[in-house]
């Protein structure tokens, strides 16, 4: 019975600070980077928590990292602390 | 959680998060976040929060909302949400949810000095018609009054003004929008004739400048913000100036910023127009063949009680909104004193920045509207629309935009961003406010009370010419006694009115009974006498309309929790309490004075029912909701798609309430400049709510304008067809000198309006500038978002924000705890220094979300006299250090 949370996350940066900005943001915890598009400036970032929530610092500290222009949110997951419920997703063919 | 499963769903969130932004990802990246959703059921909705209108996709499981993500789909957003947006599955399942009515008792009767005890529906709804019977028969309709909401759904807004005008045959109505956006409203209105912004969204991605005016977008409307980011970086000529009078985030990634005094955004306007002029950057075929030039009195007040000092001298109070037509060179006249060197000296805001530069400064925003090749779109808020002169400001905005053309053109657009769901929707649309009907009609016209009479089916004189009270008139209104039963639905106006320590004494003191429709016992609830557990969002059928006209629907995704239940379930179930016959017949009016009526009277209607089939014993839920014709409106209807409605299931009826409610108002508007889809069209697979007037199917990008617009005369290229107040006399700046009326069809009005200095402003005792405002993660009083843990931990307290060499002249300094005073009322809270906000010295702010720092018990009353909206924005204040200990 524990919270679990994670959210897909866009943010945004000058085009040319794009990898630099991403390499940063790996650095931070509970954080992981996933599609640097280069074209547009944007990449994808995971956030994930086992509280009852993202860490409010968390959001705080990526919208204040240098080169960050905004932080959008995209998707959010949440797992309720029922006990016993079972919220695992099926796993798709081809998934594991 | 084992490390597999926690890899699996990162790797497919991951996945989702990029093709609902749009990113191109391999096919397997893809087929992988579609396996973290399955066994989840999707349905598309709207963000519950600001009047962007995002689109979004909830999915549900086991009863529950669990996960929520932006909608690709949407041409708002595009796929991304905001901070804020995420907490639409949260913000459901708060530990502290009103889940029972509660109402104060004493030895198991009401008792205004009780405590709140939990009683049925049924208990509650008989406490509310007795006292509803005690007051409307000491006070007659006045006496009586709802504070609606830019948050109601389309239906539950309709729903309320049908109750409240039709019902009650009172106009005492009003939402809390009038804080938000009422001078947005004045000024379209006086300016066009007809209400709702020409432009949308997609004026972002065709122009060349984006001016912000009062308008923090980057906190207050993030997804438009990243439109606008995107524009500056892809499209080379972009430029942003921001217009502010304190340092924000929006300020960040503008290429100027302007920090102004407090109020002389007016002046600077008005140096815009002088400019425009003497360049000679007038387009004149435009102006010539869809405008006039008009002006107004100039002291009109600041909408305070008849009684303030500040009142005194303004002598044209009563005629605040009349205006009349000028020649071009009056307007000319009107603004030549505003040079660059007079604006400059009045609106710089920062004593340490070199007059010289500031002057550039205004230089580049003249020659961004001046410059004939460049397109532009001003976007304004709160700034603009809290305003002692919020109407004229506004006018302003269109001023500058009509003289160069630059008007309900692709890329040229001048646009008020609303603050709520559905301001427009609902509050503007539906016309939830105290002089209102549907579809911009006023309850003071008589063709527009003959017209609801006729859609409503009701006895001619039963509607009230005489507007009710506004919102903050209905607040002093139940200071002084006249209002005495007060419903409150989908807001917290006892914490979002100014000068609030007087409206929380008059709920408590008086013999007023307050009913507090509400999710979470905020502010509100604790000093009303009567709590309802209302659903929220997606735990009802709903519709909101968005700043861009843009209507969306949802259906009901979730059951709410205990006995909470659906504000329109509970006007409906009271509705059922009262019969024509104890409220249309004679009542006492006071003021009431229109054309066939007795002076003070509204007439019995009552031998004209039974034409009509209703008896006195007939109830206002059969006359005015469960009609026979809406009765044909069946539930279930396929257009549910397996979705369940509690309050069809509550009322235990077979109608639907929420389509045959929404076609009955789309009536108003169809054929009007105003048309609306058929309800179950916005249900359809390929849509993502559609901009009215939809004609043929088809949705409007462009009012006026006739190449997109089908309301617009054809070969006229633009046509401001709006039929409100285009019959004026003529005159000069000083005022009416030929009262013969001139017409002006299907042109606009450029206004000239003068600088005009607020009411209080600081001195040596009051010696600060306060303005009041919002943060990205708090959501109007904060009564959800402060619910949501991340968003209550990035922003947990309101703090002062302050100019470092101000916090040290008082001895100051950075977190600690001080008290912030005004003539009024005074709060405590702490010092910030840093952080995101940066105020030039003599100015603070303070955010309003927080109801532990009760900053609307300092503010200032005081309004704009034309759209009575109030003026968060500035009042003097002093700042002192307060005991750390009491924290």
């Amino acid at each position: 019975m524990s919270h679990y949370a994670i959210a897909g996350l866009v943010v945004r940066t000058r085009p040319e600070e794009l990898l630099q900005v991403a390499a940063g943001l790996a650095t931070l915890p509970g954080i992981e980077v996933h599609h640097p598009d280069a074209s547009s400036g944007r990449v994808v970032i995971t956030l994930e928590s086992d509280g009852p929530d993202l860490g409010g610092d968390a959001l705080e500290r990526l919208r204040g990292e240098r080169g960050v222009l905004s932080v959008e949110l995209v998707y959010q997951y949440v797992e309720p602390p029922v006990a016993g419920a079972d919220l695992t997703p099926s796993l798709g063919q081809g998934a594991r | 959680m084992d490390a597999t499963r926690r890899h699996f769903l990162k790797i497919g969130i991951a996945a989702a998060t990029g093709v609902a932004a749009g990113l191109h990802l391999p096919e397997h990246l893809v087929a992988l976040g579609q396996a973290v959703q399955a066994g989840w059921a999707w349905d598309k909705g709207v963000c519950r929060f600001c009047g962007v209108g995002c689109g979004i996709q909830i999915a549900t499981q086991g009863g529950r909302v669990v996960a929520v993500k932006g909608d690709p789909d949407s041409p708002v957003n595009r796929g991304l949400l905001c901070v804020k947006g995420y907490a639409n599955a949260k913000i459901l399942y708060g530990a502290d949810r009103l889940t029972r009515p509660l109402l104060r008792m004493k030895n198991g009767r009401f008792d205004k000095t009780g405590d709140f005890v939990a009683v049925s529906w049924t208990r509650a709804f008989d406490e509310m018609t007795t006292q509803f019977r005690r007051v409307h028969k000491e006070l007659g309709p006045t006496g009586v009054g709802v504070m609606g909401s830019g948050q109601y759904t389309i239906q539950e807004g309709y729903a309320a003004v049908k109750l409240v005008k039709a019902g009650w045959r009172s106009n005492n109505i009003d939402p809390n929008a009038r804080h938000c956006m009422a001078s947005a409203v004045a000024g379209f209105m006086q300016t066009f004739g007809i209400d709702e912004p020409a432009g949308n969204y997609d004026d972002i991605e065709l122009t060349d400048t984006v001016v912000t005016w009062g308008a923090n977008m980057a906190e207050m409307h993030p997804m438009l913000w990243a439109r606008v980011i995107d524009r500056r970086l892809s499209h080379a000529p972009m430029r942003l100036i921001n217009l502010t009078t304190f340092t924000t985030p929006t300020s960040a990634m503008a290429d100027v910023e302007i920090l102004f005094k407090p109020q002389t955004d007016l002046a600077i306007w008005n140096y815009i127009a002088r400019e425009i002029l003497t360049r000679e950057a007038v387009d004149r075929a435009f102006v010539e063949h869809h405008c006039v030039f008009a002006a107004g009195p100039t002291d009109i007040g600041f909408a305070l009680r008849d009684t303030d000092p500040h009142e005194a001298g303004q002598t044209t109070r009563a005629t605040a909104g009349q205006h009349w037509l000028i020649t071009m060179d009056e307007f000319r006249k009107g603004v030549a004193p505003y040079t660059l060197d007079y604006v400059a000296r009045l609106a710089r805001a920062d004593d340490a920045e070199p007059l010289p530069a500031f002057k550039a400064k205004l230089v580049q925003l003249a020659d961004a509207y001046a410059d004939r090749a460049r397109k532009v779109v001003s976007f304004w808020t709160m700034g603009f629309n809290q305003h002692t002169r919020g109407t004229w400001v506004n006018e302003q905005a269109y001023m500058a935009h009509l003289l160069t053309g630059k008007f309900a053109k692709p890329g040229n657009s001048a646009f008020s961003l609303t603050g709520q769901p559905s301001a427009c929707g609902t509050a503007r649309e539906v016309g939830t406010f105290s002089h209102r009907l549907p579809a911009d009609m006023t309850v003071d016209n008589a063709e527009h009370r003959a017209k609801a009479e006729e859609l409503w089916r009701l006895p001619a004189g039963t509607v009230n010419p005489k507007p009710g009270s506004d919102i903050t008139r209905m607040m002093r209104d139940l200071e002084d006694g006249k209002v005495k039963w007060l419903w409150v639905q989908v807001n917290n106006p006892f914490q979002a009115t100014a000068n609030a320590n007087h409206w929380i004494d008059a709920a408590r003191k008086n013999d007023a009974f307050v009913i507090v429709s509400d999710v979470y016992p905020g502010t509100s609830c604790k000093v009303s006498d009567l709590i309802l557990p209302s659903a929220m969002i997606f735990e009802k059928w709903g519709a909101y309309g968005n700043s861009e006209r843009r209507t969306q629907m949802w259906r009901q995704q979730v059951t709410a929790p205990g006995d909470a239940r659906s504000d329109l379930w509970q006007m409906l179930e009271f509705s059922k309490r009262l019969t024509v016959g104890e409220l249309w017949g004679e009542q006492a009016v006071p003021g009431l004075k229109a054309e066939g009526f007795t002076d003070g009277r509204l007439p019995s209607v009552l031998d004209h029912i039974s034409a009509l089939g209703y008896r006195p014993e007939s109830t206002l839920y059969d006359v005015l909701f469960a009609t026979p014709a809406n009765r044909k409106v069946a539930w279930p209807d396929p257009v549910a798609d397996g979705h369940a409605n509690d309050t069809v299931t509550d009322l235990n009826e077979r109608w639907f309430p929420e389509k045959a409610l929404f076609e009955e108002y789309a009536g108003f508007g169809r054929g009007h400049a105003h048309d609306l889809a058929p309800f179950d069209r916005y249900f359809a697979a390929d849509v993502r709510g559609l901009k009215w007037p939809v004609v043929n199917g088809k949705e409007t990008h462009w009012r006026f304008n006739a190449a997109h617009d089908p309301y617009a005369a054809v070969g006229s290229g633009f046509d401001f067809y709006g039929s409100a107040m285009k019959r004026l006399p003529r005159g000069t700046l000083a005022g009416i000198t030929d009262t013969t009326p001139v017409s002006l069809a299907g042109k606009a009005k450029i206004f000239f309006r003068p600088y005009a200095a607020p009411p209080e402003v600081p001195d040596a005792e009051w010696n600060l500038w306060l303005s009041t405002g919002r943060v990205l993660e708090h959501w109007h009083s904060g009564t959800m978002t402060r619910r949501v843990p991340e968003l209550h931990k990035a922003v947990p307290a309101a703090l002062a924000y302050m100019h470092p060499a101000d916090a040290e002249a008082r001895g100051l300094a950075r977190t600690d705890a001080v008290w912030i005073e005004s003539r009024r009322g005074r709060v405590r809270t702490r010092v910030e220094t840093e952080g995101r906000y940066g105020p030039p010295r003599g100015l603070i702010y303070v955010p309003w979300f927080d109801e532990m720092v009760f900053i609307n018990k300092v503010t200032l009353d005081a309004g704009c006299p034309i759209s009575r909206q109030t003026d968060f924005k500035k009042c003097a204040v002093k700042v002192y250090k307060a005991d750390e200990a009491a924290s």
